[in-house]
């Protein structure tokens, strides 16, 4: 269903994060031979375990797959039926890999128009929750008004997800695109997708915001974004100044803080292994479907 | 001197004539929920000094050999078969314990979403069955006249014996079912007990009926007035000094005392609560697992609650439940059994037709 956000919704799972721990249980540095034996006895085991080669993308294209890392709300049993109801829906239709800064296309069956489709293009400005939940947001500039869309992925209404402009920008997050200048967040409606050769390494899109004059929705400054331009042109003394007492440099060196928003390697490894096989063969149909579409298109028998 | 000799002719008074000399006069009364443990139950795991946790391998190896005949045992319990009965109206059932998982999505053929909370029925066992003759509840005056309804013990959870104590263990001695994390009452009505050792399945219930659940609320400790009762507390600014979260004013002049009642600060949740009327939309028969509808289930994820037949008159069931459980075969069912309305996951998606 169509869900419009509220202004200030301020709540979100930041998902971009929890990937970022791969490596977390790769062996320190082999000093004595005794150390390298030792690390070469526990690949040979995770080989094992593991029993199949997961790619290394596997954990950005399929992020929903991965529980949410807060420890009180997991449940391996509840974890267990969302990947399967996932994998059954997925089997309908293709919910393809993108990011947020990419630019997307849903349709869905409207109950309000019936017998059509209401579709609607812009860019992803954020993911939230996990699993069955995930939602994403969609925001574009219609006739000079600006227009966020939220979508639940697994909804049973989202007839088709297309990727128009695969790509990432430089945050995880681009809510501040609300209070950025309009240019940068409109996107042409019938815009015709742009295709990347298969395999070949996503894209990062360098551009940098220009934002509008206070008021804002929330306060930019104090969240360590790197696509925006010029902020201090519109902050007072105070502002900077309390930005600088409310800084937290020392975070991103807090290991713990790292362990406790992500999901170590193993567990990662544990359910991509339990998915790989049916991923693959529902990635091959759709594409076989999507051949198949390709070859029927005709030409019209109006057109002289 | 003098002191120890009044304190101790005191106490010889008071056991005699059995007054009580404690000062009450000056006696805060807080209300702090405790675990009550009734007259039939006892304490349920070792405390942590009596445990002899520097038991030699050997040691360790024996016991597990023991617990694990006492598994085998318990698996070859002979149930005696129960044949269906007719069900009627206000005919209580036996509840179920379950554990609650978490939240849980699911869409209707219309499009809409239900917000559902998954839970997940783990082993249940009779352990005893009180008839009405038998069955004394202390509580009485205030449960009513219980002189025609029956009891049934239902053991639940999986417990590492060698935790508990000797006392608990032994409540468990006459049915031969292992001994469990936990023991619960469910007052029924006669023609629904069940013999010793039978186990109750999520296909106790029915998918579309009604379901009152009971737990216990998350334990927020001592809360103030605002996040206790939602009060709105006092101004910012314009002056105010330490009266930003109070509460105001107790009472008006009238009365000159306070009314009884008033909301205050204090111990807020670790109560028990039940919420009414959940529908159930969804059943897996593997996992054991109901689907109900709501996301307010008091307890936090993985706490344990029980589950009722409604007694809300106006959601009673059309058709007659299982009674006293079901008895038919289960492998004929669905692995899922979903409700009518409910849009399978593995199905197309949704599309409405134009209306002509």
């Amino acid at each position: 269903m169509l869900r419009i956000l509220p202004k200030n919704s301020n709540y979100f799972v930041n998902s971009q994060f929890l990937f970022l721990r791969h490596s977390s249980s790769a062996p320190a540095a082999a000093t004595n031979e005794k150390n390298k034996e030792i690390a070469n006895y526990a690949d040979k085991k995770r080989i094992k375990k593991g029993s199949k080669k997961i790619p290394n993308d596997f954990r950005f294209k399929y992020q929903d797959f991965l529980p949410s890392p807060t420890a009180r709300y997991r449940n391996s049993l509840l974890e267990k039926l969302m990947r399967k109801d996932m994998l059954e829906r997925r089997s309908q239709v293709h919910i393809p890999e993108f990011y947020v800064g990419s630019i997307l296309k849903v349709t869905i069956s409207d109950p309000h128009s019936q017998g059509k489709t209401n579709s609607f293009v812009g860019i992803c400005t954020q993911r939230e929750y996990t699993g069955l939940c995930t939602r994403i947001t969609l925001r574009n500039v219609i006739d000079h008004q600006g227009i966020d869309v939220a979508y639940d992925i697994y909804d049973p209404l989202i007839q088709k997800i297309e990727v128009l402009k695969l790509e990432k920008r430089l945050d995880d997050r681009m809510l501040y695109l609300r209070d950025a200048l309009p240019e940068y967040s409109t996107v042409d409606v019938n815009m015709e997708p742009e295709l990347l050769a298969e395999g070949a390494p996503v894209p990062v899109n360098e551009t940098i915001v220009k934002m509008k004059p206070l008021p804002w929705m929330q306060k930019w400054e104090r969240k360590e974004l790197k696509g925006i331009e010029n902020l201090d042109q519109y902050l007072n003394l105070w502002r900077k100044q309390q930005r600088e007492k409310q800084a937290t440099p020392w975070e991103k060196y807090d290991l713990m803080k790292e362990y406790r928003r992500t999901i170590p390697e193993e567990q990662q490894n544990k359910i991509f292994s339990e998915i790989f096989d049916r991923i693959n063969k529902i990635n091959e149909e759709h594409k076989i479907k999507a051949k198949a579409a390709r070859r029927t298109i005709t030409k019209p028998q109006n057109i002289r | 001197m003098f002191l120890s000799k009044t304190i101790k002719t005191v106490l010889g008074t008071s056991i005699i004539n059995d007054v009580r000399y404690t000062q009450v006069c000056f006696h805060r009364f807080k209300f702090i929920p405790k675990l009550r443990v009734p007259e039939w139950h006892f304490r349920v795991e070792r405390r942590a000094k009596d445990r002899d946790d520097n038991l030699t391998e050997r040691n360790k190896r024996f016991i597990n050999e023991m617990s694990k005949k006492d598994h085998e045992k318990a698996s070859l319990l002979k149930v005696p078969t129960v044949e269906p009965k007719e069900w009627k109206k206000g005919m209580i059932r036996c509840g179920i314990v379950a554990k609650k998982l978490g939240y849980y999505p699911l869409w209707t053929k219309d499009g809409t979403r239900i917000c559902t909370t998954v839970l997940q029925i783990i082993e249940n066992h009779v352990i005893k069955y009180a008839p009405p003759g038998e069955f004394n509840p202390t509580m009485r005056k205030r449960l009513g006249n219980y002189n025609k309804k029956g009891c049934l013990y239902i053991g639940s959870g999986e417990a590492d014996p060698n935790r508990l104590t000797a006392n608990y263990m032994g409540l468990f001695k006459e049915s031969g079912v292992m001994p469990t994390q936990r023991i619960t009452r469910f007052i029924i009505h006669p023609d629904a007990a069940l013999p010793i050792g039978t186990s109750i399945n999520a296909l106790h219930y029915r998918v579309g009926d009604y379901v009152d659940v009971l737990g216990k609320t998350v334990d927020q400790g001592w809360q103030g007035v605002i996040k206790r009762w939602g009060f709105k507390g006092g101004p910012a600014t314009h002056g105010t000094t330490k009266n930003h979260r109070r509460g105001g004013s107790l009472a008006s002049g009238i009365k000159s005392r306070i009314w009884k009642g008033k909301k205050m600060p204090g111990n807020m949740g670790n109560r028990w609560r039940t919420l009414r009327g959940l529908k159930i939309w969804r059943i897996n028969r593997k996992e054991n697992c109901i689907w109900v509808s709501g996301r307010a289930i008091a307890g936090a994820p993985g706490s344990l609650v029980y589950i009722y037949d409604t007694v809300l008159p106006l959601r009673q069931p059309k058709e007659p439940l299982h009674f006293p459980t079901f008895l038919g075969d289960e492998s004929k069912l669905p692995e899922d059994i979903y409700e009518e309305t409910i849009h399978k996951f593995g199905d197309l998606t949704i599309t409405f037709e134009p209306e002509k």
